[in-house]
Order: C-alpha cells, then sequence, then structure tokens
C-alpha cells in the first residue's frame, strides 16, 4: 500500500485493495442492513463501482473511497426499502417479514463475542471452532480429537457459559 | 444465580440445542427468560460471525464476473475503437486484394482433358491436358496478356498486341493463330496464321505462317515448317516432329494420367509421329512400336519401358 503510481485500474492492484477491505466493508454493511445476504450483495456492488471508476480513484484515498460508496449504497436501498413499503402499504399487501423476536446485532455486541472466542480456553476453542467454523458434527468432532462425543458437549456447553458470562445481559 | 441453576442441571444441553438436537422451546423450559433470550441473540451472532469471517474469495469471482458481462464504460470505448481499427484494416486488406488480385482468372486442365476458354475479346483458347493459363479479367481490354504453362492454341482476334508469357520466353502477335507448348525446359510455338514474335531470354524470332520454333533445355533447334492449319491435339491427336522421346513420354503421362517409367531406356531418343487421345493401346503401339520398345504394365497406371 505504500507503493507510489499504484493505478487502481491495475486488475492485480484491484484485487489487492478487494483481498484487504472486502471483509471490513462487508461487516460494515452488515452492521448497516442487518442482512449477510444484503451486504454481500451491496459488497459486490461496492467493488464493480470502484472498477468502473478506478481511473478516477486516487490509490491513496481508496479506503475512504470504498467505504463511501458502501455508504451510499447502503442508504439508496433503505430508500428503495421505504418505496417498496410505502407501494405495499398504499396497496394494503403490507406484511413484514422481521420476526416479533427481531435481534439486532450491534459491532460492539460482535465484537465483543469475537474477542471472547478467542480468549476461551484452549480445549473450549478448538471444539468450538471446529464446530462454527469447519461445521463439524460433534460426533465428526470427537472422532477427529480421539475423545468421546459427550465431551465434546460438554466442552461446547461450556464454551457457551463463558460466552453468555462474558457478553453480559441483553 | 441462572448461572448456578445452569450448571446444576445436565451439562450438555446448550451444545446439543446449538447443534439444534434441542428445540427452542425445550430449552425455554430449562432456563430463565433473560437467559433464553441472551442464548438466541448468541447462536444468530454465531452464524452471522462465521459468515462474516467467510471467505470473500468467491465474492470476487462473482464480481469478477459481473464486471465481465457488464463492460465498463471505459473497457468499452477502448474495445470499440479497436476493433473499428481492425475491422476497417480487415476492410482495406480485401480491398487491395480485390484490385491487384481477385481478377486474376485461372483456367487449367487435368489429365486427358482439353478445353476451349473463350475471353472477352473473342480470342479462343484451346488448353491441352495438364495445363494452366492465367489473366487478368479487368484489364484485359487493354492489356493483353496471359500466362500459360503447359500446351495452348490461340486464335487471337485482331486488335493491340496479343502476349503469352511463359518460363520460357513470352509470345508476341497482333492477330493471329499459333500454338504454345511450354513445360519446364521444353517450349515449342508454332505460327499458324499471321506473323508471330518469339521472345525468349536468349533469342528472338519472327515465325511466319507453317514456321515453328522449338527450345529444348534452352537450346534452339532450327526453325521448321508445318503442313497443318492447325495442331493436331485439338482433333484428339498429338503430332510430334523431331521431338526427344521423352517430351513425348510427358505428353502421354499428361494425356492419359500414367506414370511411364523410362529408366531403361534412352530417353533422348529423336521421334517423329502421333498418338491418339482417346486409345492408349494404339497410343502405345504407334509411339515404342516404331522404336522397338517393349511395354508392359507393373502396377495399375504404371507402365514400365525397355528395349
Amino acid at each position: 500500500m505504500a507503493k507510489d503510481n499504484c493505478n487502481v485500474c491495475e486488475s492485480k492492484v484491484f484485487e489487492a485493495i478487494y483481498n484487504t477491505y472486502a471483509k471490513d466493508i462487508r461487516r460494515f454493511l452488515f452492521y448497516k442492513t442487518q442482512d449477510v445476504d444484503k451486504a454481500e450483495d451491496i459488497l459486490q456492488e461496492v467493488f464493480i463501482k470502484l472498477w468502473e471508476n478506478c481511473s478516477k480513484v486516487d490509490y491513496h484515498k481508496v479506503k475512504s473511497y470504498v467505504y463511501s460508496i458502501a455508504n451510499n449504497m447502503f442508504l439508496n436501498e433503505k430508500k428503495h426499502e421505504k418505496v417498496v413499503l410505502n407501494f405495499n402499504n398504499n396497496n394494503g399487501k403490507f406484511d413484514t417479514n422481521e420476526s416479533p423476536e427481531y435481534i439486532l446485532l450491534e459491532k460492539e455486541f460482535m465484537e465483543k463475542l469475537e474477542n471472547t472466542i478467542s480468549a476461551l480456553p484452549e480445549k473450549q476453542r478448538e471444539v468450538f471452532l471446529l464446530n462454527r467454523i469447519e461445521k463439524k458434527k460433534y460426533k465428526e468432532i470427537a472422532l477427529h480429537l480421539d475423545i468421546s462425543v459427550k465431551a465434546v458437549e460438554k466442552r461446547m456447553h461450556q464454551a457457551l457459559l463463558v460466552m453468555r458470562k462474558e457478553i453480559g445481559n441483553v | 444465580m441462572e448461572n448456578k441453576n445452569l450448571h446444576t442441571n445436565n451439562d450438555t444441553f446448550l451444545a446439543q440445542w446449538l447443534e439444534g438436537e434441542l428445540s427452542d422451546t425445550e430449552l425455554k423450559n430449562r432456563i430463565s427468560e433473560q437467559d433464553y433470550t441472551a442464548f438466541v441473540k448468541l447462536r444468530k451472532a454465531l452464524e452471522v460471525s462465521s459468515e462474516l469471517n467467510a471467505s470473500t474469495k468467491d465474492s470476487f469471482y462473482k464480481i469478477q464476473e459481473k464486471i465481465a458481462n457488464k463492460k465498463t464504460p471505459v473497457r468499452r470505448l477502448h474495445t470499440a475503437r479497436w476493433s473499428i481499427g481492425i475491422a476497417a484494416s480487415i476492410l482495406v486488406i480485401v480491398g487491395l486484394f480485390s484490385i491487384f488480385s481477385d481478377t486474376t482468372v485461372t483456367h487449367q486442365t487435368s489429365f486427358g482433358e482439353t478445353k476451349s476458354i473463350p475471353l472477352l475479346d473473342g480470342t479462343q483458347v484451346v488448353l491441352n491436358s495438364k495445363s494452366t493459363i492465367s489473366y487478368n479479367q479487368t484489364d484485359w481490354k487493354n492489356n493483353r496478356q496471359l500466362t500459360l504453362d503447359g500446351e495452348a492454341y490461340f486464335k487471337v482476334e485482331k486488335g493491340s498486341t496479343f502476349t503469352v508469357h511463359t518460363s520460357n520466353g513470352s509470345v508476341t502477335v497482333l492477330g493471329t493463330q499459333f500454338n504454345v507448348n511450354s513445360t519446364t525446359d521444353f517450349f515449342d510455338v508454332v505460327c499458324y496464321e499471321g506473323k508471330v514474335g518469339v521472345k525468349t531470354n536468349t533469342s528472338e524470332h519472327i515465325l511466319l505462317p507453317t514456321n515453328s520454333i522449338r527450345k529444348i533445355n534452352g537450346n534452339s533447334s532450327q526453325p521448321s515448317v508445318t503442313q497443318l492449319l492447325k495442331p493436331t491435339w485439338i482433333d484428339g491427336e498429338s503430332t510430334f516432329k523431331s521431338v526427344p522421346i521423352k517430351y513425348v513420354i510427358k505428353a502421354l503421362e499428361d494425356q492419359y494420367n500414367i506414370k511411364i517409367d523410362a529408366a531403361s531406356i534412352d530417353d533422348t531418343t529423336i521421334f517423329s509421329g502421333s498418338f491418339p487421345h482417346n486409345n492408349l493401346g494404339v497410343a502405345f503401339t504407334t509411339v515404342f512400336d516404331a522404336l522397338g520398345i517393349t511395354y508392359n504394365e507393373t502396377q495399375k497406371r504404371n507402365i514400365k519401358l525397355r528395349y
């Protein structure tokens, strides 16, 4: 990133920018939309827009540029949602998709949770990550670690208790 | 204390609930309302967290795909300019080719075939077997030039100079009937009517009617006289006068599409006579019997000669 004369239009530079910011932007968009799929869609649009305007963007200002596009696109999306909502209201078809127990996941909450996970005791963390990240069943984890399924379940249970304690009441 | 409560019960039910083995309602019954809300939020957060931490590589491929499908405006300009340039140059090249080469007409005959070709000005060309002529069609009126490889008989309409180019030399006339036979090392021109100018690399000749000139291997022989009014091959017969047998053999090969192996005979033997184009047996008898040469077919269409 310290390199001068980087042209955003070069596909290698573009890819590097993507690799640097994509996850952060997706997160940023998730906190705004509270919807992973929507965040994913807008993320793609953001980088398509960046590519289209690559010649106008200064490499050193690319970070603020992509965040601005992300924010604008989110606002456009919201505006469009309002139009759709109004339309549905006026046509008497209003029907909310939101569950009554709508859960808002704020940035602070997510960060706290992720910090808690990385601070879990080694044995719990290992089982926890295998289950949540690698999407392995308890049986598979038991086989993999050569312990009983019961032991895996105990560790998961403990991990959840630790997290519950750390994040406090909601 | 809720926590105490959680510990006192079975110590794996949270794990079972997270895996979906225990329903929400069952969990709700076991723990306090506050704990339940916290765990549900925790579960949702864990799902989101793993999705947010998932690789963004797939999205990058999707982005690339979308960009490729969209073709950004910047790109479009460039590619358009390129393709217009390419299209233009292709047009120019095609145009040049059509001007310089596409109007060249070529006529060709294969084994045993003769072909009569009327040219634009009324000139008649009769091509003997295994021969080729080519000429430029567009400029024919002003520029009566054609290239010949093989043998052809010309009946030229009066007009501007008419030139036949061959690898052995060129033949120029004003309006006449003549025969040109030009292969790699054999060149024979016979004049039947009018005046014919023959120009080779080494010499120039003017032929009057019934005169002929022949060059073999670059050595010109005596001009000789013919009594014929037109070449005999036009009527389906090849006539030779004091010609080395090897050219007669070549003519036979071209006429009948055969291979003649003359390795064991002296192919410089002089031959005078003719052979018909429609009967191979008679042709062989007339050519080789007179010279005391025997012939037999070793393979299909391969004939071996010996004394």
